[in-house]
């Protein structure tokens, strides 16, 4: 029996409707943290004009979800489709509802009875100082990774994908006469969002008709690499599969590499600027406009999918529970799944956006639902609805001649499959498929690229936000050298700074070329879910010990968190066991240091929790 | 108009005009900025490229596209009305 598309869709709008109101309002935000619409949170009594400021809760819930999204919620389910449409689809599903949802919400809501700062300063009252400066530390170096490989990633879209190039360019001065309409003008918000969607609408066509280069062009290439390719077949000896792939890196070294340079500088200088300026001038216009190509995003795939509701999902719904994905090696689906789906279903990156812009801006408690619940179930959407399935429907689509989408790599398979979602909808109304399936793949990859230039300052901000924590222990000794090192301007220069300086320059890799920080890039899953690990747990310390909740509902939120932690630290021992050997060498040295660090971290900081728990319990 | 509000508003306008002059070139060409294009020298046997990085429009929105960023904050600096405003309620 096939199952068809509509049968899953409906299924997952279901699951996150119950999930939001009984699992989300009830439980967390009534009856664990009891929020209460009339306590001022640090936007109203910390309110500084440049990072604590209120925002509209659907203002905070774009920023929110346009930050944590990330490319994540789509990279990874589209690499976890070798499993088969299920077991990515239920981890993401209960993942996201049990786990994801309630880690970033409770984080939030920690941050905010803390004052708006981090969730690793939250551990300092939960499980004493030493806890709050190892967690700081991981935090900050976590950023950096983050950042560089934002910044990495960025810089080879707008290589890659000129039109995305064009798009950033225009959509930043309509965010910021969005901002200055509806704050300096007074304009209404409904005039002003409308003003600036019709620009943004027409800044989309004239950036897919209009790319913007900066020297490197793919058609451009060809001819050089067989011309070189030829010669070192005939002159040099070499066999043909080996000669164009020396004559393919020659030729990209030579014009891509300047062109992808050039992108990291100008984006590295937008997200120092971007990371200092007060959040109601950029990010929370930007973010605000942002939301609606999200929401269009998502809205189209959610609409398509109703539409087309009888193509069958082609994919198998298992293949097997451990084929190929890391290194070539066998990956079993637990403990590896955390690795490989990450934003979709649990991240722990959102922790320190929930904790670090967003609890900043909270205008009031009862918001922060739809931004922390409510946003994570958003991206579990983008997860299933624009990822798993149309690249299961689009797996042996007669449409696409015999491509398998399951050759191309993750972004690839991404743009395909919502690509041949719409163009099935455009054909099934008398359209063109072809013309709506190109259109459709830029559109995808554009709107991807908006993700990934939201993350960037986001983190960066985030990193001046930890370097500012961090040394909190300096002002009381020498408060002239506190002020220097936290200045905002010279925090973000530094953390711009480290972070471009590992996306800058490049290695080969397997033959391919990428930004330095891809050396410690294998890591980079598992430190990330180690702080998902470790945020959840710190979370639910803080249920337990400080809002003293006992009982069930305890259990709902310890539980998970230890689940989490287990299978966290045993993916990290597979991963170095099993995956390392197999990885270049050139990322054995750093990948395997920095899992190594993570785990002595991980260790360390489960017996200050398990100290924090029993003190709290006695 | 104090000495940084002058200058947030010199650098706006000129921004604007940059990023005019960017889009409208841009246009014109069906492409902002330039293409290079690598060539295969058979008697040295190294690629050469031909052509530059950087065109007039794409240097006009590059800079546009920064002093449009920064003009507006130096410009109106301060923390509008009605955000301290919505504060103080």
């Amino acid at each position: 029996m096939s199952v068809v598309m509509i049968e899953i869709a409906i299924i997952v709008f279901i699951i996150y409707g119950i999930a939001y109101v009984f699992y989300g309002r009830e439980l967390l935000a009534r009856r664990v943290v009891k929020a209460d619409p009339n306590r001022p949170t640090p936007a109203i009594e910390r309110f500084d004009g440049v990072d604590y400021v209120p925002a509209n809760k659907y203002v905070l819930y774009g920023h929110h979800f346009a930050s944590i999204a990330g490319a994540g919620p789509i990279v990874g389910p589209a690499i976890a489709m070798a499993y088969g449409w299920f077991l990515p689809l239920i981890w993401v599903l209960f993942g996201n509802v049990f786990i994801g949802a309630v880690h970033d919400y409770l984080s939030l809501m920690a941050s905010v009875r803390y004052g708006g700062v981090s969730i690793a300063t939250v551990s300092e009252g939960l499980m004493g100082r030493k806890a709050r400066y190892i967690f700081l530390i991981y935090v900050y170096a976590a950023l950096i990774l983050v950042l560089a490989a934002f910044l990495s990633v960025a810089a080879v879209i707008f290589t890659n994908i000129p039109s995305a190039a064009t798009i950033a360019v225009i959509f930043m001065p309509l965010a910021l006469l969005l901002g200055l309409l509806a704050y300096r003008a007074g304009m209404d918000i409904r005039v002003a969002s409308a003003i600036s969607l019709v620009l943004i609408v027409l800044g989309f066509i004239y950036a897919y008709k209009v790319p913007f280069l900066l020297g490197y062009k793919s058609a451009a290439i060809t001819t050089a690499i067989k011309d070189y390719a030829s010669y070192l077949h005939q002159v040099k000896g070499l066999s043909m599969e080996a000669a164009e792939a020396q004559a393919k890196l020659a030729v990209m070294k030579a014009v891509w590499i300047p062109t992808y340079h050039w992108w990291v500088v100008i984006l590295a200088l937008y997200s120092f600027i971007a990371a200092g300026l007060p959040v109601w001038y950029l990010l929370q216009p930007r973010d605000y406009l942002n939301a609606y190509v999200l929401w269009a995003f998502v809205a189209i795939a959610g609409v398509s999918s109703l539409i087309v509701f009888n193509k069958p999902l082609r994919l198998p719904a298992y293949t097997s529970f451990s084929p190929k994905i890391f290194a070539g090696q066998p990956t079993p689906f637990w403990p590896a799944i955390p690795l490989i789906i990450a934003c979709g279903a649990l991240s722990g990156f959102h922790s320190l956006v929930s904790s670090g812009t967003s609890s900043k801006q909270l205008a009031n408690e009862m918001d922060a639902l739809l931004v922390g619940y409510g946003g994570m179930l958003t991206e579990g959407a983008v997860s299933s609805l624009a990822v798993i399935l149309p690249v299961s429907i689009a797996y042996g689509a007669p449409e696409l001649h015999g491509l398998n989408v399951l050759k191309l790599n993750a972004i690839g398979r991404f743009v395909t499959g919502y690509g041949y979602l719409v163009g099935s909808v455009a054909e099934r109304f008398g359209g063109n498929f072809a013309t709506a399936f190109n259109v459709f793949k830029v559109f995808a990859a554009i709107a991807l690229s908006m993700f990934i230039l939201t993350t960037l300052d986001t983190a960066t901000r985030l990193a001046r936000f930890s370097w500012q924590e961090l040394f909190d222990w300096l002002e009381p000794r020498s408060p002239a050298a506190h002020k220097v090192l936290t200045n905002r301007w010279v925090a973000t220069l530094i953390a711009v700074l480290v972070g471009a300086a590992m996306a800058f320059p490049t290695v080969v890799i397997g033959g391919k070329i990428y930004g330095a920080y891809r050396t410690v890039w294998p890591a980079f899953a598992g430190v990330n879910q180690l702080l998902a690990a470790l945020a959840l747990l710190t979370s639910a310390l803080w249920v337990y010990a400080a809002l003293k909740i006992r009982g069930g509902t305890a259990w709902l939120i310890l539980v998970p968190a230890f689940f989490l932690w287990i299978t966290v630290t045993i993916a990290l021992a597979w991963w170095m066991a099993v995956v390392m050997p197999h990885i270049p060498p050139v990322q054995v040295a750093g990948s395997g240091v920095l899992v190594a660090i993570s785990l002595a971290l991980d260790i360390l900081l489960i017996v200050l929790f398990t100290r924090g728990l029993l003190r709290a319990s006695k | 108009m104090k000495a940084r509000e002058a200058l947030g508003a010199a650098l706006t306008i000129v921004g604007i005009v940059l990023l005019a002059y960017g889009f409208t070139v841009g246009g014109l060409h069906g492409h902002i900025g330039s293409s290079v294009k690598p060539v295969f020298n058979k008697e040295k046997g190294t690629i050469t490229v031909e052509g530059s990085e950087w065109a007039s429009d794409s240097i006009s929105l590059v800079l546009g596209w920064f002093f449009i960023i920064i003009g507006p904050a130096l410009w109106f600096g301060e923390v509008p009305t009605a955000l301290k405003a919505k504060v103080r309620r």
